[in-house]
Formats: C-alpha cells, structure tokens, sequence
C-alpha cells in the first residue's frame, strides 16, 4: 500500500521541477537570441 | 533536527539525485541526437523506403531505445537518469505554451475540453459497466478506470493510494497503459493516413485515444507537427480534468464503504491532485500574448520545446520493457485493450464525420 501524502508530494515535486525548467528555458531563449 | 540542518540535508539530497541522474542522462542526450540526425540521414538517402514505413525522429528515438533497452540491457549506473521522460514532456509543454496567444488558445481550448469531458467520464462509465466480468480487485479496477480515462501513470499514481491499492495492483495498471500506449502509437499513425486524416483530425484522435502524455506527444509528432501540437493541448485538457476524474473513479469505488467514501474532503483532494505545472503552460501564453517574444525567439523556443519532447521520446523507448507485458496479468490486460479500443474507434468516429476541426 502506497501512502497517499507521499505520491502527492513526489508529483507536486515533478511539477515544480517541470515550471523551474520551463521558465529557466524560456529565459535562456530570451538571453540567447 | 534543526531548520539548517533539514536544509543542508536537503541540499545533498538534491546534489546526489543530480549527480546519478547525469549518467543516464548522457545516454537520452545520445540516443535522441542519433535519431534526430539518423532521421536526416535516411530521409536523404533511403527517401522511398522511409515514406513507405513513415519513419521519423520520433519513432526512431523510441525504436533505438527500446532495442538497447531489450537487447544489450541497461546498466544500472544509467537507470536514474532515465525516469525523467515526463518532466522533459511536460517541460516541453511549458514552452509550447510561446506557440499559442490566448485568443488561439480559447479556439481549439473550447472544442477539445467539450470532446475531452464526453470522452472521459464515458471512458469510466465503459469501464466499470464491463469490469464485472473480469476477475479483478476494485482497486485495480479503480486504477485502470482513471488511468484509461484521464491521464495514465499520473492518474493511477493520483487514485491508487486514494483507494488503498496495493503498489503491484498500481504496477500492474501502469504497466497495461503503457503497452497500449505503445502499440497504439506505432499503429495510430499509419491508420491516419490510411483514413486519410488531416493534421488536426490526428491530433484529436491521438490526444484522446491515447492516455500517457509522453506517448499523446509522439503519436502526434509521429504524425506531423500540427498533430504534435493539438494532441499536446488534448492532453492539457485531460490532465487539467485529472483531479475531478479521479476524485469521481474514488467516491465510485468507496460507495460501499460509507465511511471511507465520506471521510474524503472533496475541496483539498481537487487542490491535492491538480497539475501545477500547466500554470506555467499558461504564463507562457500569456507572456506570448503581451508580445514579449520576437519572432526570432519563438523560432528558438520551438526548437527548444522540439528538443525537449526528442528528450521525452528517447527516454520513454529506454524505459519500455518487453517483460512488462507478462507483469500486467491478462485480464488487466484484456480489459485495458477492450476499453482503449472502444475509446479509439469511437472517438474516431466523431473525429473523422463530426467534429469541426
């Protein structure tokens, strides 16, 4: 059985991984360019 | 222990993910160049050969994964760096977001979430209506139910431990969508341009027939871009309905057990499970749409949203094993496909005779 706090927490994690990555991104292309 | 100290540990926590993840990484990095340029490559040279079997950048990252994956093996010094395909999708989703205004977004937004919504509870309907003559536990049932429906691994990792299922019967789920995601996306294609589907049409019927994002994009992109791109705003729209789906395959599931159903405070379980990430999709389009990118830059962005989903693509063949059609026992098995297909021909139907796009 798999705790239900845990899984929410390590996909929220994803998530603020994925928005850090994304903005990181587009403020590469907005430097590069 | 103290604030610091928690922080520090944290940090080397953090530090140490980063440094096992670069290994398997390199080897993502490495297969998706090789399809990217393996692709140029052939298209050059073998033309005829490659339109006869619709090859291109995506399947062949996927392929060449697979093959390393199913062949020679992977080692496990590169295994940590290769769970990362869907933050790369969904990164890859964030900047997409630079190619849509929110005029843009509201036109194709509002058909795909009306087809989304009919699709997706009546997916779960289908499901539990033909569950009973299978043999399986509800939970698995519960876990097949929202992961066919909604949005496939995040969805059973959202309603598994909701519904008290055990971490193999959440295995087992996962392992039968991805096998249909699979099949589905080395088929989908040729069918759509069997049926002669235009690009948008494809995106449609991708972004609803399939349930994993990362498959929903290479299905797509399999196809062409424009397919690529409308099946990414399908996706959005199930993974925006992931937490009311999931919240209603719980309460169904729970209705025998009064207590547990009732103890679920709807409001915090919605907040609970909704997908940050799709704020930034939005602040994307929003930044797109007050003109704060040049046209050089959106050229760039989608470069890098294009990188970002090859990265996605090689990681999902790494990660496909063979094997993991014998994990999903056969009546998962049996049942996914049944659902998945019904799902498939009928949103084709409306697709291809019905829907205005």
């Amino acid at each position: 059985m798999s705790d239900p706090r845990s899984e929410d927490r390590k996909v929220r994690k994803q998530d603020y991984m994925v928005i850090g990555l994304g903005v990181l991104l587009l403020m590469v292309v907005k430097v590069a360019v | 222990m103290s604030v610091d100290a928690k922080t520090v540990e944290r940090q080397e926590n953090f530090g140490k993910a980063v440094l096992e993840a670069i290994p398997g990484l390199l080897l993502v990095v490495v297969v998706a160049v090789i399809a990217w340029y393996g692709d140029a490559y052939l298209k050059k040279n073998y033309k005829k050969f490659y339109d006869v079997v619709l090859l291109n950048y995506v399947l062949l990252a996927i392929i060449i994964g697979m093959i390393i994956r199913n062949t020679v093996g992977i080692p496990n010094v590169l295994e940590p760096g290769l769970k990362y395909s869907t933050v790369m999708t969904k990164t890859g989703i964030v900047v997409m977001g630079t190619k849509y205004t929110l005029a843009s977004l509201v036109k194709v937004g509002t058909v795909s979430m009306v087809f989304i919504t009919i699709t997706l509870f009546g997916t779960v309907a289908l499901l539990f209506a033909i569950r009973k003559h299978f043999k399986m536990s509800d939970e698995l049932g519960g876990c097949l139910a929202s992961g066919f429906s909604v949005c496939g691994v995040s969805a059973i990792v959202a309603t598994g431990p909701a519904l008290r299922a055990r971490g193999q019967e959440m295995a087992y789920g996962i392992a039968t969508i991805l096998i249909f995601g699979m099949l589905a996306l080395f088929t989908m294609p040729y069918i759509g341009h069997a049926l002669g589907l235009t690009q948008n049409q494809f995106g449609a019927w991708v972004g609803v027939g399939i349930v994993n994002s990362a498959q929903v994009l290479a299905a797509g992109f399999a196809f062409g871009k424009e397919a690529g791109l409308l099946a990414g705003i399908f996706n959005m729209g199930r993974v925006v309905l992931l937490p009311f789906v999931v919240l209603a395959v719980v309460l169904i599931v729970l209705r025998g057990s009064t207590s547990s159903s009732e103890n679920i405070n709807k409001t915090q379980f919605i907040m609970d499970k909704f997908p940050l990430f799709i704020i930034a999709f939005m602040l994307a389009v929003l930044a797109n749409t007050a003109g704060m990118f040049t046209k050089a830059e959106l050229l760039m962005a989608d470069k890098v949203m294009i990188w970002a989903f090859s990265l996605g693509f090689a990681s999902i063949g790494l990660t496909t094993r063979f094997s993991d059609m014998k994990a999903a026992g056969k009546d998962g098995i049996i049942l996914g496909f049944i659902v998945g297909l019904v799902k498939a021909v009928l949103a084709l139907i409306a697709i291809k005779w019905f829907l205005p796009l």
